[in-house]
Parts: C-alpha cells; structure tokens; sequence
C-alpha cells in the first residue's frame, strides 16, 4: 500500500506533486522522465492532460504520485490514396481524429493491484466523454511489446499488420463510437 | 508500407499498414472486454466530475 494510506485516487496532475516515481526498470526511463520533466509544463501550457494516482487523504494538497496517465488529441493520417470510410464524402489524404494515450504507468511498489487497467478505464472513458461532443473516433496507444497483452486485455484492437506487430512499441487502438 | 508514430503528436500509416487500418475500422466488432472498461470508466468518470477526484479499488496482490 501507499505507505499506510487505505485508499488511493486519480486526480489531475497538481503543481509541486512529488513526483519521483520509482519504475525499476531502465525501459521505463522515458515514462519516469516524462512525469518528472515535462509532465508539469505540458499541463500548464495545454500540451497534455495527466491524471495521477495519490494517497486518498492528500487530494487538496500536493502528494507523493503513485501512477499516472497522460492524454493527448492526435489523429490517425493515411496516406496512398486509401479510401475514406465507405458512403462518406472525404478530401483525398484524410485523418481519422483520435485521443492518444502517451504515457502511462505505476510506480513499482503499487503493480499487481489493478491500478493500471483502472487508469485505462479512466481514459477510455474520457475519450468516449470528448467523442460526444468532438469529432473523434478513436483512442489510440503506442504499446510496449510487454505491455500488448495488458491493452488487449482492457479492451484494445492491434492494428494487425506484420510491419506493426514487429515494431517495439505496436500501435493498438479503440473505436469510440462503438462504446457509446 | 509502414507506420510512424510520434509519442505525443500523429499515427501515419502508409500502403498495406493504411489498408488494414480501415478495413479494421470498416468491418471491426467492438470488443467486450473495451464495452466494459468503457462501462467501468463512465462510472469513474461521473464521480470525477463531481467531486474533482475518484478513489480507486486497490486488489491484494495475488
């Protein structure tokens, strides 16, 4: 447990959160660098949305961060002249909009407890939230090879083609539109 | 064919890669396992907004 605390909530990213996530494994550096570098400014300039996972009891102030998720609006670009969905009239090099979800991930003490397939949860659901009142189809994520099976398991779609199952972190996705 | 992917910006898929995209998005079935999280998620999401904040259930470890 949180050192003692008895319950842990997702709230936004405050100012001053400690920050100093322990992730145990050098892989993960670019997740533990992000939270602690960039996470703070990209909130402040609009950059990104993250939610971070706290002790209960420290929700007003500031508090040690035991996980978190970062939300980002991009889109899906083809090219090649592939063709947009069927019976929709589309300009040639079309996008599909979609939220990403660019980071996430939970401090090594806390794994095992289902506090990341809850901040999935969080974000698929916030994404549903955005595509009923902006266009946006999907929820998209670069996954970690290690990490496929979790996203697959919260619901995720492999983009399933061999150039993308070789790749060290596949892109897997969610329709929105199909869980509303 | 490929795909290009930047962590906080765009997804670009070109030939075969783009093909199976949309043919996944044209003829994809939603996913029960994505239904339910979007279900669980709706109710996390709901306290989120009003209250600011949502407690999460923390398993025992197996």
């Amino acid at each position: 447990m949180a050192q003692g605390a008895a319950e842990l909530a997702i709230r936004a990213l405050k100012p001053g959160d400690d920050l100093k996530i322990s992730l145990g494994d050098r892989a993960f550096t670019p997740l533990k660098t992000f939270l602690c570098r960039h996470a703070t400014p990209y909130e402040a300039r609009s950059l990104a949305r993250t939610y971070v996972l706290v002790d209960a009891e420290c929700l007003e102030t500031t508090a040690r961060v035991w996980g978190y998720v970062t939300l980002v609006a991009s889109e899906v670009q083809t090219c090649d002249r592939v063709r947009p969905p069927q019976d929709v009239h589309w300009p040639s090099g079309y996008s599909v909009p979609a939220v990403k979800l660019a980071r996430m991930a939970v401090d090594k003490s806390m794994r095992g407890q289902g506090l990341g397939s809850q901040l999935v949860d969080f974000a698929i659901a916030i994404s549903v939230s955005i595509s009923e009142h902006v266009g946006c189809r999907l929820l998209v994520t670069d996954a970690k090879q290690s990490a496929v099976k979790f996203y697959e398991k919260a619901g995720f779609t492999m983009l399933d083609t061999p150039g993308n199952l070789e790749k060290s972190a596949p892109a897997m996705f969610v329709e929105l539109p199909k869980l509303k | 064919m490929s795909v290009q992917t930047y962590t906080f910006g765009v997804l670009r898929l070109t030939g075969k890669d783009a093909r199976k995209f949309e043919n996944q998005l044209r003829y994809g079935r939603p996913k029960q396992a994505a239904q339910d999280a979007a279900a669980r998620g709706k109710v996390m999401l709901a306290k989120f907004k009003r209250d600011g904040h949502v407690v999460v259930r923390v398993m025992k470890r197996a």
